[in-house]
């Protein structure tokens, strides 16, 4: 066999290996229609775990890279907070929690935290994983999330309630919740105070250093709980108030954005499905009558077929000529190129759209974060003076421990 | 028994204290009641709404069932519909979030008041003593969380000013799709042709492609910015007529009284209370 009666076989099985790259699924879990699963009972006050959702990570792209996975890096940063946003809401739906909230940046002070990171998403296909653990340390579950959407997804959808996604939201809010009904009531209170006495540590290290104790595997144990009347912990517990406000005002905050983000996204996200499902479908055609061409050419060789005139069976199927592609008369190359325009179009205007939120937005968050922060370090500095106060220990000299270590007192 | 001087202002001082928390005290009182009647307006508010989106369905449902109301009709009501549950949304929101930080403020407020009181009645209290050092940090501490809860309620109050923005919008939205669903009924159009007056503003979530102009709402009714001097502006009104009719407003009327009444721009203010004419007279069986 020469290179020439080779070549039409090389190309088919570049074709077929072209086409099976483009299965790639990061072997995440795919979702189907998947209704929430709701609290039967109402839970009591008592043993109800709050979630904190951290801001969604995503990898940063080139715009070359974004361009080429159906996305810009504008959308990138808009999704990061959308998508764990609206998981508030499903996971508010469900009923199986307390309050439920989405901050910043990881905050271990919440009973439940979420972190999500998203592999990819363009309209078509949205994959997210995410790690959930409690205030001890404990790992959950950590699981990737895939759902390809159909032209039904995009019918009745509702901001804060219904989302072309919608059954990937459920899925991982019907996993939490899965995961939280085997909880013994103990282990749910257990988790509470781990929570509590992690604030209690972070805003007054001297008082709570030793109430929590980290095992080998890095989890928390309580090592004691404080007395019930203990005025410091009153003191904090007043202080944590502060800080579920705090993160409330920053969620009203989310809430705009998200939206004011609902529409240009939904509209992003249905146009750019359409026209990357348009690309597809052409690149296909073109793969499989460049395939059936090239093994209509081989067979005609192998069956040595001497009157068989190549480029006539070719010709009218495949042209290339001049780095375009035409079948059928249908200059192939620039549809391609039609369709490739408007995804970057829509992505570009999607992008402006979201500009000036994103501006507004980010700076309330840095504004009220600023402030936040502010006090924190106020009231951490108020809380260290009150207590060595109460307790008549002397404050540690900074010259001999620069890290502010609590010391036995020599009382 | 004989006080010294310095005994003598501490005493003045203890009851000066004394009366600045009572008087604290009352005006947290004051504060509480006004919260509440926000709270229970709120909780008007949502009732209304779920029984305007109620009343909107269920004659959708009649005319879908009836069969004879032309395509045009039925997705003026399913405008008129989504908006109105948009805004049952946005009501319940507003009530969680209120209740949620009322709850809050009046636990912290409850708590506050108990160290600040905790002053000995001994007058013979020695002037550098711990409890006196230590009365005074609680006292800066309380105050810290005082002032930081005043900077969190005033971005919730700003925030709840762009939520009012939102539902005069959705309250926009509604009365045209009520608005043109009324004239389609009135003339009695066939299905496939259309007769209903040019909309101002397109169905806000409805998925089109055109770039709405975020800084306007619906039909143009955009907030200005106050010019200097802007009062209320004279605008004739039949303030009799619209309170008897505002006792049987449903939400979308409601919203639009409110947002006409509050409106400083004459020309906005007229153009609001005519919408709202409008729209009573749309929703008249």
């Amino acid at each position: 066999m020469t290179l020439s009666t080779t070549k039409p076989f090389l190309f088919i099985a570049i074709a077929f290996a072209v086409m099976l790259s483009g299965c790639a699924g990061f072997n995440a879990r795919d979702v189907g229609p998947t209704p929430i699963r709701h609290a039967q009972q109402e839970i009591p006050e008592s043993r109800l775990l709050d979630v904190g959702i951290s801001v969604f990570t995503s990898r940063q792209l080139t715009k070359e890279e974004a361009k080429k996975a159906g996305t810009l890096p504008g959308i990138q940063k808009a999704e990061n907070h959308f998508i764990p946003y609206h998981l508030k809401n499903t996971l508010q739906q469900s009923s199986y929690w307390g309050m439920v909230r989405v901050v910043p940046e990881i905050r271990d002070f919440a009973d439940v935290t979420v972190q999500g990171h998203i592999l990819e998403s363009n309209g078509e296909r949205l994959i997210v994983e995410v790690d959930v653990r409690d205030a001890s340390g404990k790992r959950w579950f950590k699981r990737k999330y895939k759902a390809d959407l159909t032209d039904a997804s995009y019918e009745d959808n509702q901001p804060g309630q219904k989302d072309p996604y919608q059954d990937l939201y459920n899925t991982i809010a019907n996993d939490m919740a899965r995961y939280r009904a085997d909880l013994t009531p103990d282990r749910i209170n257990t988790v509470r105070n781990i929570s509590q006495l992690k604030f209690a540590q972070d805003m007054a290290p001297d008082a709570f250093g030793s109430y929590l104790k980290k095992k080998d595997h890095g989890r928390l144990e309580i090592n004691r709980l404080p007395a019930a009347d203990d005025p410091m912990m009153d003191r904090l517990l007043r202080v944590r108030e502060r800080d579920y406000m705090f993160v409330d005002t920053l969620n009203e905050y989310y809430e705009n954005y998200y939206n004011d983000m609902w529409s240009p996204y939904e509209n992003w996200r249905e146009l750019n499905r359409t026209e990357r499902i348009a690309q597809a479908k052409i690149r296909r055609d073109a793969m499989i009558r460049q395939a059936a061409g090239a093994l209509m050419v081989a067979t005609a060789i192998l069956l040595d077929a001497k009157d068989v005139d190549h480029t006539g069976l070719l010709k009218g199927l495949l042209v290339v000529g001049g780095g375009k592609i035409f079948i059928d008369g249908i200059n192939i190359s620039q549809q391609r190129k039609i369709h490739g325009a408007a995804i970057e179009e829509l992505g570009e205007s999607f992008d402006d759209e979201m500009k000036p939120l994103v501006l507004q937005f980010e700076g309330k968050q840095y504004e009220l974060t600023g402030s936040a922060e502010e006090q924190y370090a106020k009231w951490r500095e108020l809380l260290k003076k009150i207590y060595y106060e109460e307790t008549g220990f002397g404050v540690p000299d900074v010259s001999e421990n620069p890290n502010h270590k609590y010391q036995i007192p020599n009382k | 028994m004989m006080y010294t001087l310095s005994d003598k202002i501490r005493m003045c001082l203890f009851l000066a204290v004394i009366m600045v928390l009572t008087a604290a005290a009352g005006y947290g009182m004051d504060g509480q009641e006004t919260a509440e009647e926000k709270l229970e307006k709120a909780r008007e508010d949502l009732r209304l709404s779920l029984a305007t989106r109620n009343r909107i369905a269920d004659k959708l449902e009649k005319l879908k069932q009836t069969g004879t109301a032309s395509p045009e009709i039925i997705e003026e009501y399913q405008t008129y519909l989504k908006n109105v549950a948009l805004m049952v949304f946005e009501n319940r929101r507003i009530l969680m979030n209120m209740e949620a930080a009322y709850a809050r403020r009046t636990g912290s407020e409850q708590s506050i008041e108990t160290p600040a009181l905790d002053i000995p009645t001994d007058i013979g209290i020695p002037e550098d003593s711990t409890v006196d050092r230590l009365t005074v940090l609680d006292r800066k501490l309380d105050d810290s969380l005082a002032a930081f809860d005043e900077l969190l309620l005033n971005e919730l109050e700003l925030i709840r000013a762009q939520s009012a923005d939102k539902m005069r919008d959705f309250a926009l939205d509604a009365a045209e799709a009520a608005g043109a669903a009324k004239h389609l009924e009135e003339k009695g159009e066939p299905s496939g042709t259309s007769g209903a007056p040019e909309k101002g503003g397109a169905d806000r979530y409805g998925g089109t492609e055109q770039k709405k102009d975020r800084s306007k709402g619906a039909s143009g009714y955009g907030r200005k910015e106050k010019r200097p001097g802007d009062k209320g502006g004279t605008v004739r009104t039949d303030t009799r007529k619209r309170d008897t009719e505002a006792q049987d407003d449903d939400i979308v009327a409601r919203q639009l009284r409110e947002a006409a009444e509050n409106e400083t721009d004459p020309e906005l203010k007229e153009k609001l209370w005519k919408k709202y004419e409008e729209y009573k007279n749309s929703t008249k069986e």
